[in-house]
């Protein structure tokens, strides 16, 4: 049996319940979701090195073919085809389905992303005013704790993670991801209070998965406004926010920077990499927000967001008066 | 490294590079290495992208720029030798 998902603009055709909408069409891709026992995967790999990052429980492998494999211990294991289209998976036992679905429409679908020729980002997108702003930055420097908070203060997420992006005619295109968002116990409590339904991402972090629902998710495709690049300063004595245009060959580094997979680096990959980067880096305003790191400081971020994109606004206001 | 007046510089095969304003980056295709250029980089990068001689490149600079010959021969030497070490741009007789 197969059902059909949308999620990032790209059509599933999965065997395996998924929590995604089955309404709509994805028009820019289709990919093949399938299940494959643990013979198949100890077939696969038998014979071929993989990688791991020190201290990490990520393991992955390329084929000559252009086929990947990765495995996260406690959550499952994945392969991807040379082409793309085709995900073959199998949730491990200690994994509940909210996490292995992370990983599955994450990470996993990265490798299926890249090498169908997307260039996903790894970014945080929210919705104001009907356009996306996205929050980019390390994993830990808040990107989904200010997402939150946005949320808290009526607006909805576009994604959290993994952010596909397309240009068309000039303008760079922002779809919606799996409607959940990764928080710490804290600030999931903090922002979304604590009837919030959650499950924990793995047994090697705190975070929770938390669903959103149809009051707090953006279901549609939207323009991308402006991207704001988080950088988180230790110096905790400052209490100053700033928000700063960059430059092309500035916002060209952060978006590379924050290229969702980068396990891919053959030269076509790199090229196509290089490529989309300095594209977007023309079409869109790239902004880095500084800020001391205190969690009681998120809403005054926020309210420094907000700020900068009524003054852009009303510095294009001026322009077309 | 030997830029004698006779060798061209050739920007390597493996290597891909894109304008970012004024500004361009180069990516090593062999290692994933990303290198940038300021505006004065970026505007020999965009020279050498016909074979040229450093004399060639020093006569089209100097009357672009107010520097001295000998101080702009010695930068241009130094930036072809860095992008030469780095498998960015090759010397050929």
């Amino acid at each position: 049996l197969t059902d059909v998902y949308t999620v990032y603009g790209i059509t599933l055709y999965s065997s395996i319940p998924l929590d995604l909408p089955t309404r709509g069409q994805g028009t820019l891709g289709e990919i093949q979701l399938r299940t494959a026992t643990a013979s198949f995967f100890a077939d696969a790999v038998r014979g071929v090195p993989l990688g791991q990052l020190d201290g990490s429980w990520y393991e992955f492998a390329h084929f000559s073919d252009g086929a990947s494999y990765a495995r996260w211990d406690g959550v499952g294991e994945f392969f991807v085809s040379g082409n793309g289209r085709l995900v073959l998976c199998r949730q491990f036992d200690a994994a509940t389905t909210e996490s292995f679905q992370v990983y599955l429409l994450g990470q996993a679908l990265s490798f299926a992303l890249v090498q169908s020729g997307f260039e996903p980002l790894h970014a945080t997108c929210v919705v104001i005013d009907g356009d996306a702003v996205a929050f980019l930055g390390n994993s830990g420097f808040g990107k989904s704790t200010l997402a939150a908070c946005f949320l808290q203060s009526g607006y909805r997420i576009l994604t959290d993670d993994l952010l596909l992006l397309q240009t068309n005619s000039g303008q760079v295109v922002a779809y919606p991801g799996p409607a959940r968002i990764k928080l710490f116990p804290p600030d999931a409590r903090r922002f979304l209070g604590s009837e919030s339904r959650s499950v924990p991402m793995n047994t090697a972090t705190q975070k929770l998965i938390i669903p959103l629902d149809g009051e707090r998710r953006w279901l549609t495709p939207v323009p991308l406004r402006v991207v704001y690049s988080l950088s988180r300063s230790d110096d905790t004595d400052s209490s100053t926010i700033r928000v700063e245009p960059l430059s092309p060959r500035q916002a060209f580094l952060e978006l590379l920077k924050n290229t969702f997979n980068r396990r891919i680096v053959d030269p076509s990959r790199l090229m196509r990499q290089i490529q989309n980067a300095s594209r977007l880096a023309g079409l869109l305003p790239v902004r880095r927000v500084s800020f001391p790191w205190i969690s009681s400081r998120v809403p005054a971020i926020q309210e420094a967001i907000l700020f900068d994109l009524s003054s852009q606004a009303s510095e294009i206001s001026a322009c077309v008066n | 490294m030997d830029l004698s007046s006779g060798r061209r510089v050739v920007v390597s095969s493996q290597q891909v590079s894109c304008g970012l304003g004024s500004e361009a980056a180069i990516l090593n295709l062999k290692n994933g290495v990303y290198y940038g250029l300021d505006p004065i980089g970026a505007r020999i990068w965009s020279l050498l992208q016909q074979p040229r001689t450093v004399a060639e490149l020093r006569d089209i600079l100097i009357s672009e720029y107010e520097v001295g010959a000998s101080q702009l021969q010695a930068d241009l030497q130094e930036l072809v030798s860095r992008l030469a070490e780095n498998q960015l741009v090759e010397i050929v007789d």
